[in-house]
């Protein structure tokens, strides 16, 4: 198998999902991802291994299900990123006003 | 769309047999259905339903008011990274890098006994000690690593009576151990060690055709028995809980795990680590990585393979831990902090341990010191005869470092739902795959940690009551037949909160 392209839609998937994604693959595949028309992005893999055998059907499923994946972690994101960030300030909370204070 | 709950953050990973691991912030973590995974994340789950409950108590849903949540789970979060409130409490003191052995696979790049000049002078190891005495830690471990410390003893001593001093008027909680092959143990060193309270670190590999495979005497002879003999002599006068070892496993011991975890039963010993051979020093030589290294798909299996007999063994009466899982599980069953400098974000390296090399440069960890030792001083922090503590210690490079080891930030870290219990290793990072920051998709080290999750993480998904029972005496550190003796119908995979 020489190289695998998958066409997604700008409207489904955003730039960080579509990287995040492919990042994952980045281990197997040489990665390329390019625009293909105003709202659409080309991603293609190619085997880093040649004598090693890909199957193009499994490998196609396995980057939606990532892509899906990457998407549905950005969207629950939207929801409670603000949450984590507010989670991760709290905790460390005392510190930064033990150094507020060092600095009176 | 009409929220009648609001989600808190989780990451998630997917399952075989249709199933989502849900894990929070804190670590809490729960198994849904698919089905029922997409009904929450679409609003759609009952709240009346027990699963909303189970999701509620463990602080990924919430219908209450959100403020006292958040400050709840801030709580737990800064509980979980406690190790990072004291700074420095691990320093790691090459006393000399002469050794009597010479393993293949050393970390240490150990010298010829008689090369004395790569032994600590008197004024270093002062300097040394000055300098990790002046950690803000209120608790310090100071401890002696070679090549082989006991060709060093007057250093070592020097040391733990500089530190003791100046801890008279620190008032720190003080403590030592020597990391020895046990060869050159006396009686007198003994009662020394006891006297002072100062813990053995030892290595055995396994049973004697193991141990010796790699582990030799300059001269090319047995190290097995010197060290069982030793070992002995060691029991009579230190405490057996003052006597821990580890194991390297190399290639041939691989196969050979159930052998390995009997011999360290056989020489009394409750606890064994299993980790994979490190890939510095001598072990990094090609010919030598021929013969002690493997893929690390070879370590997962057997590791796969050995614990169940582990466990089996604990059932049958003989207690003995696995470390590492007992760590992981630990951070994946308990909301304590468990600082381990090799797996923790952000990294250790620095902030929670440091080494000092016999000339007294300054690493964030051991593994920096043996790439500079192949000419690499990407991680020289300073050195303790020219600079002040705050110029090793609170400098660009550590926070570069230390900001380059956050999984929160790191790619494939980021979004793994194993993020709440893993960790980074930059200096490995930058040793293997030439950044830092490192590539996930083929770390060998993410691989193993997340092979290892996955499989512990199925193991409490059957909940079986047998494992869960030495499971949580690991954790406790108790006997398994006073886990055994509480009603442990709610001990089982749920998670102490």
């Amino acid at each position: 198998m020489n190289e695998i392209e998958i066409i997604l839609s700008k409207r489904l998937y955003q730039k960080e999902a579509v990287i995040a994604a492919t990042y994952m693959f980045t281990g197997e595949f040489r990665t390329k991802i390019e625009p293909e028309q105003t709202d659409k992005v080309k991603v293609t893999l190619k085997p880093i291994v040649k004598e090693k055998p890909v199957d193009p059907e499994q490998t196609l499923t396995r980057f939606m299900n990532e892509i899906i994946d990457q998407q549905l972690r950005l969207d629950l994101d939207k929801s409670y990123g603000k949450l984590r960030e507010l989670i991760v300030r709290q905790a460390f909370f005392p510190v930064d006003l033990k150094e507020q204070g060092h600095g009176l | 769309m009409n929220k009648s709950y609001t989600l808190l953050p989780f990451r998630f990973g997917r399952f075989p047999g249709a199933t989502v691991l849900v894990v929070n912030e804190t670590g809490d973590f729960q198994f849904l259905p698919t089905e029922l995974f997409d009904q929450l994340i679409s609003y759609r789950l009952d709240h009346r339903s027990a699963e909303f409950l189970d999701l509620k108590g463990k602080h990924f849903v919430t219908d209450t008011e959100i403020e006292p949540v958040i400050e709840l789970l801030a709580t737990k979060y800064r509980t979980r990274k406690a190790f990072l409130t004291n700074f420095t409490a691990l320093h790691i003191v090459v006393v000399t890098l002469r050794c009597n052995q010479k393993c293949n696979y050393c970390h240490a790049s150990s010298q010829p006994q008689e090369a004395k000049r790569w032994d600590m002078n008197r004024e270093t190891a002062i300097n040394t000690t000055k300098m990790i005495m002046e950690t803000p830690s209120p608790i310090v471990k100071i401890e002696f690593q070679g090549g082989e410390p006991l060709l060093n003893f007057d250093i070592v001593k020097l040391i733990i009576k500089t530190a003791k001093e100046i801890n008279i008027k620190k008032q720190k909680d003080l403590s030592f151990v020597v990391c020895t092959n046990l060869t050159l143990i006396t009686e007198e060193v003994l009662k020394y060690l006891r006297n002072e309270k100062v813990l053995i670190s030892t290595s055995l590999d396994g049973p004697q055709k193991i141990h010796d495979l790699h582990r030799r005497m300059r001269d090319g002879s047995s190290s097995y028995e010197k060290f069982v003999k030793n070992l002995e002599l060691s029991r009579k006068i230190l405490a057996p809980e003052e006597i821990s070892s580890l194991v390297t496993i190399t290639r041939d011991s691989l196969g050979k795990m159930t052998e390995v975890v009997d011999e360290y039963i056989r020489q009394g010993f409750c606890s064994i680590f299993l980790r994979p051979i490190n890939p510095y020093g001598y072990a990094r030589l090609e010919h030598v990585q021929k013969l002690v290294d493997y893929p690390i798909e070879d370590f997962v299996d057997a590791y796969k393979k050995v614990l169940p007999y582990i466990i089996d063994l604990n059932l049958k009466g003989m207690r003995i831990e696995e470390c590492f899982t007992s760590l992981l599980l630990t951070r994946i069953l308990t909301p304590f902090s468990t600082g381990f400098v090799d797996l923790q974000s952000p990294s250790g390296a620095g902030i929670s341990g440091a080494v000092y090399d016999y000339n007294g440069d300054v690493y964030p960890a051991d593994e920096g010191r043996m790439l500079a030792k192949m000419g690499d001083r990407t991680f020289f922090m300073g050195n303790v005869n020219r600079d002040p503590y705050a110029r090793v210690f609170n400098s660009n490079f550590l926070r570069d470092l230390i900001s380059k080891s956050c999984l929160e930030t790191l790619p494939g870290c980021h979004s793994c739902v194993f993020q709440a219990y893993c960790g980074s290793d930059p200096i490995r990072n930058y040793a293997i795959q030439g950044t830092m920051i490192g590539h996930r998709p083929t770390s060998g080290f993410c691989f193993m940690h997340k092979e290892i999750f996955k499989y512990l993480f199925e193991i409490l998904r059957q909940d079986s009551p047998d494992y869960m029972d030495v499971f949580w005496s690991w954790i406790t550190k108790r006997p398994l037949e006073s886990i055994r003796m509480r009603p442990c119908a709610n001990l089982k995979a749920s998670r102490i909160t």
